[in-house]
């Protein structure tokens, strides 16, 4: 008998490293509510709110700005600009407050979310075997999962920047914001779904499996 | 041979792998014919994703941002910013025009090396995953050789974004080096694509699993 590698061994280690990570940040969410100490949560709770945009055309090298050159050691012929900026309001009220941590939180509450589900699935796994047709589902149910969570979580993220951005500049309205969804991780998504397909032929085949052995 | 669809086991997975094969091939092709045609005339863009148009360019992380450009500046491109938010540059893009480039070779070299790592770690993987699906496609899921092969996948994936990661920030500092007199970007511009590794080590993992499947239909197929 070939000696059996654990399936899941590689993905219970990651996925145990970002559990415990979350679990670190919630304790030092609530350390920093209970103590006072300050700074941002998902975009929320910070002495300001920024959000950032995509400017980029100031060559910082021309004048007013030849100090820059000289005392940095740019050569000859090379230039230095900005590759975007980012609008802070340092007075933020609640609105501010609210429409930036919806530009934050979904896509960690997505990411977080996944790796939970993620470790239930590999703990059902390890209980129940790893070809059933509940656990196909569930994997199949987690993708689907990622990619309509990455897909909201990027509209949210759109319209917040739109309205935080709308709120710092006169001539920008809400439809502003830049919507961005990981491609990689939509396709990741589709492939989990299909990683599901894949397990329910598994499931069918230890039932066949079963009835004949 | 058992009794479910084989076609369909990777369903709307296998379209979008074969859509970015063809584009991947495509954009390919068009770089093949572009880029000696930007190395000729010295104009164009350099590099996969583009800075700017006829120049050369690198982030720069270290240099003092706090120098640079007021609400005001801004202005002309956005409009009137509110009298109570700051302006704050996100990072600095320094760049060379190409046209009398000195060491051209080394530049371009170090710059093709701050993007090109990446890009041929997921194409390798575009394409392995490709294989995957013809011999799923030919044979069932559960052979020994797609699950050999979609474990390699994952760790390939997994080491290649990690040494890419690595290699692309060495070329932008020494990139940087050659323009600006004693800076680099440095490792503090380091930034491993964790998700895409996290992602690696579940290929890694569905591997395996397809592994035990083989084992499982070798046994149904011994007892049939």
């Amino acid at each position: 008998m070939a000696k059996t590698r654990d399936p899941l061994g590689p993905l219970d280690f990651v996925t145990s490293f970002f559990a415990m990570l979350l679990a670190v940040v919630i304790a030092l969410i609530l350390a920093s509510a209970i103590f006072g100490w300050g700074g941002s949560t998902l975009g929320m709770g910070g002495d300001s709110v920024c959000v950032a945009t995509d400017l980029r055309t100031f060559d910082l090298t021309e004048d007013p700005y030849g100090d820059v050159r000289k005392d940095d050691g740019i050569h000859r012929g090379v230039s230095v600009s900005p590759d975007g900026a980012r609008l802070c309001d340092p007075d933020p009220g609640f609105r501010e407050q609210a429409l930036s941590g919806l530009t934050e939180a979904p896509s960690a509450v997505v990411f977080f979310g996944f790796v939970l589900l993620t470790r239930r699935i590999i703990r059902y796994a390890r209980q129940q075997g790893l070809f059933s047709a509940e656990l196909a589902r569930r994997i199949a149910r987690l993708g689907w999962l990622l990619l309509g969570g990455l897909l909201v979580a990027g509209f949210l993220r759109w319209l917040g920047e739109g309205l935080l951005l709308s709120s710092m500049i006169d001539s920008m309205s809400w439809t502003d914001g830049w919507f961005s969804v990981s491609v990689p991780a939509l396709i990741g998504a589709v492939g989990i779904v299909s990683v599901g397909r894949v397990m329910s032929h598994a499931a069918a085949l230890q039932a066949e499996a079963d009835a004949t052995i | 041979m058992p009794s479910y669809q084989l076609r369909s086991v990777w369903g709307p997975f296998s379209t979008i792998v074969n859509l970015l094969t063809f584009f991947v091939g495509l954009g390919l092709f068009l770089t093949a014919l572009i880029v000696p045609l930007t190395l000729i005339g010295g104009s164009g863009t350099v590099g996969i994703e583009g800075d700017r148009d006829g120049q050369l360019c690198a982030h720069a992380g270290d240099l003092p941002v706090e120098d640079v450009p007021t609400k005001g500046d801004y202005s002309e491109q956005i409009g009137e910013v509110e009298s109570r938010v700051d302006v704050v540059p996100i990072e600095l893009l320094v760049c060379e025009p190409l046209k009398g480039l000195d060491h051209k070779a080394v530049k371009y070299s170090l710059k093709a090396m701050t993007e090109v790592p990446t890009f041929a770690v997921y194409l390798v993987f575009l394409f392995g995953i490709r294989r995957v699906m013809i011999q799923t496609d030919r044979g069932g899921p559960f052979g020994h050789e797609t699950a050999r092969l979609l474990t390699r996948l994952g760790w390939w994936l997994f080491g290649g974004l990690i040494a890419a990661t690595l290699i692309e920030t060495t070329a932008e500092s020494l990139l940087i080096g050659t323009m600006v007199k004693g800076q680099t970007s440095g490792w503090a511009e380091l930034d491993f694509p964790a998700v895409m590794i996290l992602g690696a080590l579940g290929i890694v993992g569905v591997g395996r699993v397809l592994k035990q499947g083989a084992r499982l239909q070798d046994d149904v197929e011994g007892t049939v």
